[in-house]
């Protein structure tokens, strides 16, 4: 039987410099007149009735 | 160009944590001193056709994109004979009025409002507006600032209310759902009518046009969510911000600002950051809708194609959907 006995090296998920760079330039390009509504309840993300 | 998704979820998350943090605090402000005024109103409901069955009806929603100059949109309404709704974003609505078209011609005339920036007072407070405004029907968001409303009510616009739902996912502890308890506590017992907003006015209008007035058949003018290929990156630095100091060549960048292809009417347009995050939801919201909801493109350019939406002239809109 062959024991396993690797040292596993996570791989940390680095962002690119143009993730980075890309953050950047949209934190600086200003912000939204309003907020586009996300729910889980897909019935209800576009429109409800009565609130 | 198939767009990265990771990058449309890049743009968004940051759009949406900014303006999160710019409005929250006065969203709520906001609602508290509209709170006697909404409870003593009318709620967006009445604007409903009380009879379920659909009946084919035609609204075009108007922005203030350039297109609709560049394309002679204005005045190709004006001269028409468009029996359908006219469906109009705040931004617009003096241009509108001072092109002639106004509610004595089209008389199912609407304007919209759920914007938190103080600086739309000012399209209320325009001579022609509060010439005509008795004549136009104002739906608004119940967090706009009370200065707004001030302003509305001097044109003698009625107004009907809604809400806007930005976090109603977070349930019972979230302002959507408190504010709603609110509301019911007086006269409106079955709350009020609640949208997406896409993000902007624009695409509000369009939530509006099928979820509360009931039509079936929506184009957009002056909806552009772009810039024509040929707007220098000046020009566009008047409408949205583009940051300083940065390599116009690098990849970020022309992740940024990209140029796409509209495939339908066959023209390039350049987008920005915000133009990306409100395009990006509409296109993603558009096949969503009831299948009975038709959307149609009449802007002849920019950013809005794809699933589910129809592109073509608007010379042919006003004569294929006048009803």
């Amino acid at each position: 039987m062959i024991k396993g006995n690797f040292k596993v090296k996570k791989i940390k998920q680095t962002k690119t410099t143009d993730d980075e760079e890309l953050e950047k330039i949209v934190e600086k390009a200003g912000i939204g007149s309003h907020m586009v509504f996300r729910s889980n309840k897909k019935d209800d993300e576009l429109f409800i009735d009565e609130l | 160009m198939k767009k990265n998704r990771s990058v449309i979820q890049q743009i968004e998350n940051i759009i949406q944590k900014n303006t999160y943090a710019q409005f929250y605090d006065q969203w709520i402000t906001n609602f508290a001193e509209n709170l006697e005024k909404i409870w003593d109103g009318n709620s967006a409901r009445d604007l409903s056709n009380k009879n379920k069955k659909i009946k084919k009806k035609s609204s075009i929603i108007i922005g203030r994109g350039p297109s609709i100059l560049k394309n002679n949109h204005f005045d190709l309404l004006k001269k028409s004979n468009y029996r359908g709704t006219i469906i109009c974003t705040d931004g617009a609505l003096p241009n509108v009025l001072r092109a002639g078209i106004i509610p004595q011609k089209f008389k199912k005339f609407f304007v919209v409002t759920i914007d938190a920036n103080f600086d739309v007072k000012k399209f209320y407070e325009d001579k022609l507006v509060k010439k005509y405004g008795n004549k136009i029907k104002c739906i608004l968001s119940t967090t706009v600032p009370k200065t707004t409303l001030n302003s509305i009510e001097k044109t003698g616009m009625k107004i009907f209310w809604i809400h806007t739902l930005f976090d109603y996912n977070k349930g019972k502890s979230s302002f959507n759902y408190i504010s709603g308890i609110l509301t019911r506590a007086k006269n409106h017992k079955q709350g009020l009518p609640a949208i997406q907003t896409g993000g902007n006015v624009g695409t509000s209008c369009w939530i509006i046009a099928w979820s509360i007035l009931k039509s079936t058949h929506i184009g957009l003018i002056g909806i552009d969510h772009g810039y024509a290929q040929e707007t220098s990156w000046d020009e566009i630095c008047s409408y949205h911000n583009i940051p300083k100091n940065i390599n116009q060549k690098s990849k970020a960048f022309k992740k940024a600002f990209p140029t796409i292809y509209n495939p339908d009417f066959k023209c390039y347009c350049k987008q920005d950051p915000i133009f990306q995050f409100y395009s990006n939801a509409l296109k993603e919201f558009v096949p969503k809708s009831p299948k009975w909801v038709k959307t149609i493109n009449a802007t002849e350019g920019g950013a809005i194609f794809g699933k589910g939406i129809t592109c073509i002239k608007f010379k042919d809109f006003l004569q294929k959907y006048n009803f």
